[in-house]
């Protein structure tokens, strides 16, 4: 993305930054997040985390971005040294360009379940699956092993195709490429959204082998909870599904600014492109995964399916749930969601591949066409592992490290320097520059005090997260477990003798517990507790099973964190690859300078 | 839905797509600065 690149319009402009914010996250993520940290309860943190830090740090991103356009810098590196010249901000920068790299790595993955599960939507390939079956094929996709179409490796084939997809458009350029995709992708995600969230809210008992409402999941995700505001983990969990949605601490957002010359706005359009974000997520997002499932499933297995996430229930359970409305519907519904999953995920990736183009092109006069086809060939050998690796947890690694805790350090470091060191006076001129809207004062405020605050919270409250991550807690909980199963039933005496005796145990584990009023928020807190120890434990108890099974997991375990601890200093190496192309950029740059003088 | 989540829903989604369709509309709506120099090459 050169100096040459231009955007065709405004509104082309506007649309691909929405784009390169929505993401399958608003769809999968969200709803999750809010459902695991007590629905309402999550909506209030999330909705001030969106004032306080989101729509200030747009106007800090969008407004870094165009000035660094000024000088002709269209990557972070460099964007940041522009506003300070200590060297030390050129090698922060590398994160804007690392972070992209290296998401776009398993996204793009992700981003081929979705152009797959369109083919398989159309094909019928879940027709007259149960829900177990719909499951398996899951399973069976991202296995190497096994073919769902009798097309070996499959799960390559699409990603491939996908991975070229992305390299093509973006090799078409700025108003070539993402902004016609971002184009005909945006309208259709939000006609798509809008008929599936018609179609989650509308849902009735009884029709169509529904068991409940659809505002029954609407219910529990708007219920609020005012005292969720003195939870520090609820605000952690809000804090960071505001920074994915908006894909801030990327430097994607400052790629695509830094092409829009100073007399242009920036103020009009980060609020257009965030809060389109917003509708998408506040509005559809909340309205399509959760009412659908919750009317099939009910509220406790729904919390139960997503104690991993989101993938579960938009690739396991959905397609199957689609089946209840008919064949006919069931391919309808089925092309519209991965359909607009698939929009959501390549409106982004496409994002994540103009800080690397920028960079190749401003620095070592790459061609556009040169640097796109470079980007897809980097996204293949950094994603490899996750593909073949994916069971093994390398997937879920590189989304810890790359898309969760290298976009706070980024974004820490950035609103300090645009706050602190380049000066907030400097800094709210050039977000005023030529604005088409008043940006109220009260942010003048917000981004030097509490945004820096607020995001130092995130960063060191994540601490203990982080530490978990890096000592392989979990795991190597469970392989005490599994080493000495009479600890599971000691534990799980002691989680039991928690609740009342007089309870009994097809109560604890088989009624819907978070729709019974007469229940408190801890007792039900606990209730889920035990039956996700007991889900997870359940089958070592009996010592038959334990014998066979215990040592197979162990051994599964221990390859998970081997993979693991070897995808770490992977991550690392890129990190020290992409700073030292800077610091090669950086003396070419010197020596053009000197030869000028 | 209970009273107090029909609420909060209403006025969150109303507050989201009035806010969206404001901006957006608002960008439609402002004429383009300069047209020859500007940073869009389609006005």
């Amino acid at each position: 993305m050169s100096n040459k690149e231009s955007w065709g319009s405004r509104v082309g402009l506007v649309l691909a930054m929405a784009g390169n914010a929505v993401g399958l996250g608003n769809f999968l993520r969200f709803p999750v997040q809010a459902v695991q940290n007590g629905g309402g309860a999550f909506i209030l943190p999330y909705l001030i985390c969106f004032l306080l830090m989101g729509i200030p740090l747009l106007y800090v991103e969008w407004a870094m971005g165009r000035f660094g356009g000024k000088t002709s810098h269209h990557s972070t590196p460099f964007i940041l040294n522009s506003m300070d010249k200590r060297p030390m901000w050129k090698y922060i920068g590398v994160f804007g360009i690392f972070t992209n790299v290296a998401v776009a790595a398993y996204y793009c993955y992700l981003e081929s379940w979705t152009l797959s599960y369109v083919y398989h939507s159309i094909v019928g390939s879940f027709s007259n699956f149960n829900q177990a079956e719909v499951a398996g094929f899951f399973e069976s996709y991202t296995d190497l092993h096994t073919s769902t179409t009798g097309i070996p490796y499959e799960n390559i084939v699409f990603w491939i195709i996908c991975l070229l997809l992305n390299t093509w458009i973006l090799s078409k350029g700025l108003s070539g490429g993402v902004e016609k995709t971002a184009k005909i992708g945006m309208p259709l995600l939000i006609l798509f959204g809008i008929f599936l969230a018609y179609k989650g809210i509308t849902l009735k008992a009884g029709e169509n082998n529904a068991v409940f409402d659809g505002t029954v999941g609407l219910n529990y995700l708007w219920t609020p909870d005012y005292s969720s505001i003195w939870n520090f983990k609820v605000w952690l969990a809000a804090a960071g599904q505001i920074f994915f949605t908006l894909s801030l601490g990327m430097g994607s957002i400052h790629c695509y600014a830094s092409y829009i010359k100073s007399k242009d706005d920036i103020a009009l359009n980060s609020q257009s492109a965030g809060w389109m974000n917003e509708f998408v997520e506040v509005v559809l997002g909340s309205s399509i995964l959760i009412p659908i499932a919750v009317g099939y499933l009910g509220i406790d297995t729904v919390l139960e399916m997503t104690q991993n996430g989101g993938l579960g229930l938009g690739f396991k359970t959905l397609p199957y749930l689609f089946q209840q409305w008919g064949p006919t519907m069931a391919v309808i519904a089925g092309v519209m969601w991965f359909g607009l999953l698939f929009f959501a995920g390549i409106t982004s990736s496409l994002a994540m591949g103009t800080p690397w183009m920028g960079f190749l092109e401003d620095e070592f006069n790459w061609k556009r066409e040169k640097a796109a086809w470079s980007f897809g060939l980097v996204v293949l050998i950094l994603g490899l592992p996750t593909v073949m690796f994916y069971k093994e947890g390398v997937f879920d690694e590189y989304d810890y490290w790359a898309g969760t805790v290298s976009l706070v350090v980024f974004a820490f470091f950035e609103i300090i320097l645009f706050s602190w060191i380049f000066g907030i006076d400097r800094g709210w001129k050039e977000i005023n520059e030529s604005a088409d809207i008043k940006v109220p004062i009260a942010y003048k405020f917000i981004i030097k005090f509490v945004t820096p605050v607020f995001l130092g919270m995130v960063l060191f409250g994540s601490m203990p997260d982080i530490w978990k991550t890096i000592t392989h807690a979990n795991d190597k909980q469970e392989i005490v477990y599994l080493n000495d199963t009479r600890l599971i039933s000691k534990d799980g005496i002691a989680m039991r003798s928690k609740l009342p005796a007089e309870w009994s145990d097809s109560f604890i584990f088989h009624s819907n517990v978070m729709m019974n009023e007469s229940l408190t928020k801890d007792q039900k807190n606990q209730i889920l507790g035990l039956r996700a120890f007991s889900n997870k434990y359940e089958k070592y108890m009996t010592p038959e099973i334990a014998v066979v099974e215990a040592p197979k997991r162990i051994k599964e375990l221990e390859e998970r964190m081997f993979y693991k601890n070897l995808s770490r200093p992977f991550l690392i190496l890129i990190f020290l690859l992409i700073a030292w192309m800077v610091y090669i950029a950086h003396n070419k740059r010197k020596k053009k300078h000197q030869h000028s003088i | 839905m209970n009273t107090q989540a029909l609420i909060w829903m209403v006025t969150a989604y109303s507050v989201v797509i009035f806010m969206t369709g404001y901006y957006f509309i608002k960008i439609l709506r402002t004429p383009p600065k300069d047209p020859k120099h500007d940073s869009y090459s389609e006005t």
